[in-house]
C-alpha cells in the first residue's frame, strides 16, 4: 500500500512539475516544429498529474506543496485540458477559448516562478529570522500603500500607453529578429590645415547638428552630392571652433547581417574644401 | 474548509506579511539608502536645468502624463508651464535635496526632493517622449521621504539625542517601519526586470534567444552610438547567443533576490554585468538602477561587524 502510494507521488510530482514546464515552453515556444510536440506531452502530462491525483487514497496530502496547492495545481491541469479539448472541437478562437488559453498560461507562469523561487530556497536555504509584531493601524495603513503602489506598477504592465509616470512599462526590444538586415554608418573626418596635420573625426556636436540632422543629411549629402552642400558645410565650419581643414573624408560603412554573419562594406570620399573660406578659418582661429 | 481553518491560515498569512514587511530592526540600512542614492541623484543622475527646460517649449496641449495633469487640475496651466514656475520647483527640489543629504528635517526634505523630480520629470516626458533609467528611481526617493531614513546619522538625529525620548534616535534605536520602503523598493525592481523579461519571452519566444536578434539590436544601436564593443559583440554569434540566454534569465529570476537574501550576491552580479554589457554595447545608461542595488545591501549586519555593542564595550 505504502509502495503504491509512493509511486502515485512520484507520477503526481513528474506530471506537475513536466505539465508546468512544458506549458512554460509552449507559451514562449514560436518554432512551429516544436509547439505541437509540446503540446501532446503537456496534455499527457496533464492526465498523468490528474489521474494520480484522484487514484490516491490520501489525496496526496503528505505532498510537499500542501494539500490546497495541490488541488489548484490540478485545476491548471483540468483547465488545459478543457482547453485543448475546445481547440479540437472548436478550432476557430471564441472570446471564451481565448480565455481559457490565457488562463492557463497565467496560471503556468505563475506556477513556473513559485517554482523558481521554491528551487533557490531550496539552494540557498530560507528567509533570515525576523522578529514580528502584531499587525497595528499604522501597518495596515502602510499595507495599504504597499498594494496601491505595486498594484499601480503592476497595472502599467496591461496598459498600451505609458502615462503614469513614474509607473510604466519596460517592454524593452521585446521583439525577435531572424530576417537579415542591412545598416548604413556614417563618419565624418577632417584633415587639419595646421600643424601638426592629423585626422580628426567631426561630430554631431561639433556641427551643432543633432544626431538624425547630421546622420541623415549631412554625411550622405556630402558623400553623395559634395559640390551641392559643401560651401554651406564649409561656412559651418567656420562658425563653429573646428580647427583649420584642408579636406574632409565622408565615411559610409555598409553591415549587411545575413544568416548571424556580418559584412561590412566601407566606402570612403575625398572632399577638398575651398581655399578662400579655410582661408579665412584659418586666419579666425589664429 | 472549516471557518478556524480559514482564521488560522489568515492569521499565518498576516504574520508571514508583517514579518517580510515590518520586522523589528534598526534604521541603518535606510539611512545609508538616504546618503548614498539623494547625492548620487543630485550630483549624478538629475537632469540639468537646461534639459528640463527643453519641455517649455513645447505645446502645453499635448501633455498626456497623468501625474501632470492631476497637477494641471489644481493649478493653472499658464501658472505651471511657465519657466518661473518651473524653475523655482527646480531650485526648491534641489535645495530641499541638500537638506535631505545631511539630514535635516529629513522626512519633508526628501519627499520634497522625491517628488519635486517626479514632477519636473513627469513634465518632461508628457510629450511623447519616454525613458525608462529614471522612473524606479523616484518612486523610491519618494518612499525613503515616507519612511524614517533620518532617524540615524542625520542632524534630526543628532538633534534628536539630546531631546526627551533620545532611545528613539541613533544607530541603535529599533523599529518597525525602516525596512517596508527597501522591501518595496526591491519588489519593483523585480516586477520591471520580470516584465522586460517576460516581454521577451512572449513578444519574441524562443526566438529571442537565436543569436540574430541580438546580433540586430546591437547593430542598430551601434550605428546610432558607435560604442566599438557592440560591433565586437555582433561579429560573435555564439557569444549573442549566450548573452541572450544570460539576459532573459537575469530578468526573469531577479525577483528571487527579494525573497531569498542569499542569493542577491549572484543575482547582483548578474544584474551589474548585464547593466555594464547593455552600457559598453549600446550605450544605454541603466546607472540608476546600478545604484539602486545598495537597496539590496545589508548594512546593519556590516555595522554590527565594525562596532563593538554598548553593553559588552561597558562589561
Amino acid at each position: 500500500m505504502a509502495c503504491r502510494e509512493q509511486t502515485l507521488r512520484a507520477a503526481f510530482g513528474v506530471g506537475a512539475v513536466g505539465f508546468i514546464l512544458t506549458r512554460w515552453l509552449l507559451s514562449v515556444c514560436n518554432l512551429p516544429g516544436v509547439c505541437g510536440w509540446l503540446s501532446g506531452i503537456s496534455t499527457l502530462l496533464a492526465v498523468v498529474c490528474i489521474v494520480s491525483h484522484l487514484t490516491s487514497a490520501t489525496q496526496l496530502r503528505s505532498a510537499i506543496l500542501g494539500r490546497s496547492v495541490s488541488r489548484l495545481l490540478v485545476l491548471t491541469c483540468a483547465l488545459s485540458l478543457v482547453d485543448d479539448a475546445l481547440g479540437v472541437a472548436e478550432p476557430g478562437r471564441f472570446w471564451w477559448q481565448a480565455g481559457f488559453a490565457e488562463a492557463v498560461e497565467l496560471l503556468a507562469w505563475t506556477w513556473f516562478m513559485c517554482g523558481g523561487l521554491m528551487a533557490a530556497r531550496w539552494l540557498w536555504g530560507g528567509l533570515s529570522p525576523a522578529t514580528t509584531s502584531p499587525v497595528g493601524v499604522r501597518q495596515l495603513l502602510i499595507s495599504a500603500l504597499i498594494f496601491l503602489v505595486i498594484g499601480l506598477q503592476v497595472r502599467v504592465l496591461f496598459m498600451t500607453r505609458p502615462v503614469m509616470w513614474p509607473f510604466i512599462d519596460y517592454p524593452l526590444y521585446g521583439a525577435a529578429h531572424g530576417t537579415p538586415i542591412r545598416a548604413v554608418h556614417h563618419r565624418l573626418y577632417g584633415l587639419t590645415s595646421q600643424e601638426p596635420v592629423a585626422f580628426v573625426e567631426i561630430t554631431a556636436d561639433d556641427l551643432g547638428a543633432s544626431w538624425f540632422v547630421y546622420h541623415t543629411q549631412v554625411i550622405p549629402q556630402l558623400f553623395n552630392r559634395p559640390s551641392d552642400v559643401i560651401e554651406d558645410f564649409q561656412q559651418t565650419l567656420v562658425n563653429s571652433d573646428f580647427p583649420p581643414l584642408q579636406l574632409i573624408v565622408p565615411e559610409r560603412t555598409t553591415f549587411a547581417l545575413v544568416n548571424s554573419r556580418l559584412e561590412e562594406f566601407a566606402e570612403r570620399r575625398v572632399v577638398r574644401l575651398a581655399s578662400d573660406l579655410a582661408r579665412s578659418a584659418e586666419a579666425r582661429f589664429r | 474548509m472549516r471557518p478556524s481553518d480559514l482564521t488560522v491560515s489568515s492569521r499565518v498569512w498576516a504574520r508571514s506579511w508583517v514579518r517580510f514587511w515590518f520586522p523589528t530592526t534598526t534604521v541603518v540600512s535606510l539611512a545609508i539608502c538616504r546618503i548614498v542614492l539623494v547625492p548620487a541623484w543630485l550630483l549624478l543622475f538629475a537632469k540639468p536645468w537646461d534639459q528640463l527646460a527643453v519641455a517649455l517649449t513645447y505645446d502645453p496641449a499635448r501633455i498626456d502624463q497623468e501625474l501632470i495633469l492631476v497637477i494641471l487640475s489644481l493649478i493653472p496651466v499658464e501658472t505651471f508651464h511657465s519657466y518661473e514656475f518651473l524653475h523655482s520647483l527646480w531650485l526648491l527640489t534641489n535645495v530641499a535635496g541638500v537638506l535631505a543629504v545631511v539630514g535635516l528635517f529629513t522626512r519633508t526634505s526628501v519627499l520634497v526632493f522625491g517628488l519635486g523630480h517626479s514632477v519636473l520629470i513627469a513634465h518632461l516626458w508628457s510629450y511623447g517622449e519616454l525613458h525608462h533609467p529614471e522612473a524606479l528611481y523616484c518612486v523610491a526617493l519618494v518612499l525613503m521621504g515616507l519612511s524614517p531614513s533620518g532617524r540615524c546619522y542625520s542632524i534630526d538625529s543628532w538633534i534628536g539625542r539630546r531631546s526627551q525620548h533620545p532611545e528613539r534616535w541613533g544607530p541603535d534605536a529599533k523599529i518597525d517601519t525602516a525596512t517596508w520602503p527597501l522591501r518595496l523598493v526591491q519588489c519593483l525592481l523585480g516586477i520591471a526586470y520580470f516584465s522586460s523579461g517576460s516581454a521577451k519571452m512572449l513578444d519574441g519566444g524562443l526566438a529571442w534567444w537565436n543569436g540574430a536578434t541580438l546580433q540586430t539590436i546591437v547593430l542598430v544601436d551601434y550605428v546610432r552610438f558607435g560604442m566599438p564593443a557592440g560591433l565586437w559583440l555582433v561579429r560573435n554569434f555564439w557569444l549573442c547567443v549566450a548573452a541572450s540566454v544570460v539576459t532573459v534569465i537575469v530578468e526573469l529570476f531577479f525577483f528571487v533576490a527579494v525573497f531569498v537574501p542569499a542569493s542577491r550576491k549572484y543575482v547582483l552580479m548578474g544584474g551589474l554585468a548585464l547593466h555594464i554589457g547593455i552600457y559598453l554595447t549600446m550605450a544605454a545608461p541603466f546607472f540608476t538602477w546600478m545604484a539602486m542595488y545598495v537597496i539590496f545591501i545589508n548594512f546593519e549586519k556590516i555595522r554590527q561587524q565594525f562596532v563593538v555593542p554598548q553593553t559588552a564595550a561597558s562589561g
